[in-house]
């Protein structure tokens, strides 16, 4: 009689992490991650509005924060190529990040895993960086936009990384232990 | 242990071994993150006049639907055992209602049973029968087909509920959820049986204490609830009921909504085998107005 095989005192970490998946994708999209999918469109949004504000803003900016304004070392003209660059550099590369971001949405949308974790990944980049400034002071959370752009990033954290999102994006993960 | 390492290179299930990883840490970490932002919203519920209700409103919401949630998911993967021990388990991973009922029988068997014992199915919870109930109840109207909220026995979702409303009144109501059991399953004890049902009395509409939801408060006493459905049941031409005494005692509690369990710890097996199916749907008179412990 061979000895009975023993099990494990304690559970595998990886297994715990794992345990909840399900080997077939559930029928029907799940509510977070329409959700999820939502709040990503607004955070978009709230992006381009910012981008907005900033266009809108862009003279008090320069002169005001960046210290740029006309004078006797800038001419008019140079003042005016500089100021028009940087806006439109500004702009596009915003405009890009958005861009993706709408397009992540749409790859979240359809089901891609590694696109969930990609946004789950800056998503908690975003609020971590807002967390470190908030604790050493510097940032102000309570601002209207700060807080909105906050809210919306943890929102599509909590919404990308529940259980009915993990496994109808990533149907039948399961670990080879198992 | 060795055999669950994320750190291979081949492609396939190590790939997904690094994401279930990950997809950990993020459940923490939004769990975290948004209990963060549930303080943000507490502390400018203080400072904003008038608009610190509707701050208190949001963060009432946030820590109940998205917050505690999180954290009872987080810690019961850890601590509840998954495995069957009679007791069903909520969506955040909490002990429900207990398992107090089984069943012999086909699904069409089961529902012409129900259906002739004044059982009314319960809709589906989707947005417009959620808006329904809760509209319902403010106003006190009835709502026969109310949805039940999903509790979980073999890590699914009941497959089917029932339910015989009191008094007009949505917020009182018998009510029965069944799971089919996987094939070749057996209760502890080796007694085989195809069904399995969980049913108790909602007595009135509360605070989860363990959410902070709300949700419907049951009734202690779950053995009124269970002869209840099994009297109901036995009224049918062709059911028998056997009885597994002290099946399940000693440690029922709470339900997932921290409401008391009071049980005896029997477990009755209705034999549906002699129902007809295409039986004519015909509830029995006084059956739903029965009001178990109201």
């Amino acid at each position: 009689m061979s000895e009975p095989r023993k099990r494990t005192a304690f559970e595998p970490a990886l297994r715990l992490a794992n345990r909840d998946d399900q080997p077939t994708r559930p029928a029907r999209r799940p509510t977070q991650v329409s959700i999820g999918v939502v709040l990503m469109v607004l955070r978009a949004v709230a992006g381009a509005l910012w981008l907005w504000s900033l266009a809108a803003n862009w003279t008090t900016l320069l002169s005001d924060d960046a210290g740029v304004s006309p004078g006797p070392d800038l001419s008019e003209e140079e003042y005016r190529m500089v100021s028009d660059f940087f806006l439109t550099l500004v702009l596009v590369s915003g405009g890009v990040v958005l861009a993706t971001l709408l397009v992540f949405a749409w790859l979240v949308w359809a089901g891609i895993d590694w696109a969930r974790i990609f946004t789950m990944i800056i998503a908690s980049l975003s609020v971590a960086a807002s967390a470190v400034e908030w604790v050493t002071g510097g940032q102000d959370i309570t601002l209207p936009a700060t807080f909105l752009t906050l809210s919306l990033d943890i929102l599509v954290l909590l919404a990308l990384s529940s259980r009915p999102a993990r496994a109808w994006s990533r149907p039948g993960a399961i670990l080879p232990s198992d | 242990m060795a055999e669950s390492g994320g750190t291979g290179r081949a492609k396939g299930p190590k790939r997904y071994a690094v994401r279930a990883v990950l997809d950990g840490f993020f459940f923490v970490y939004a769990g975290l993150a948004a209990l963060w932002l549930a303080w943000l919203v507490l502390t400018e519920s203080f400072i904003q006049g008038w608009w610190g209700v509707l701050f208190f409103l949001v963060f009432w919401v946030l820590l109940a639907y998205l917050v505690l949630p999180r954290f009872h998911r987080i810690l019961t993967t850890l601590y509840v055992p998954d495995y069957f021990i009679g007791r069903t388990r909520t969506s955040d991973g909490l002990l429900g209602d207990p398992v107090n009922l089984a069943m012999d029988g086909t699904e069409a068997q089961l529902r012409a049973a129900l259906a002739e014992a004044g059982w009314t199915p319960a809709d589906d919870v989707t947005l417009a029968s959620s808006l329904r109930i809760i509209g319902s109840t403010l106003s006190r109207r009835s709502y026969d087909e109310a949805p039940v909220s999903p509790l979980y026995l073999f890590g699914r979702k009941q497959d089917f509920a029932y339910q015989q409303e009191v008094a007009g009144n949505p917020a009182k109501r018998h009510h029965v959820r069944f799971w089919r059991t996987p094939p070749d399953w057996r209760l502890p004890g080796g007694v085989r049986v195809d069904w399995l049902a969980a049913g108790t009395f909602d007595r009135a509409v509360g605070f989860s204490l363990f959410t902070l939801q709300i949700t419907h408060k049951i009734d202690a006493d779950t053995d009124v609830e269970r002869d209840h459905i099994v009297r109901t049941l036995d009224a049918v031409p062709g059911t028998t009921v056997r009885v597994i005494e002290g099946f399940a005692s000693g440690y029922h509690a709470r339900n997932g909504g921290g409401d008391t369990i009071r049980t005896d710890g029997d477990l009755p097996i209705v034999d549906l085998d002699g129902v007809a199916v295409g039986a004519p749907v015909e509830s029995s008179a006084g059956v739903a107005s029965d009001g178990a412990a109201a």
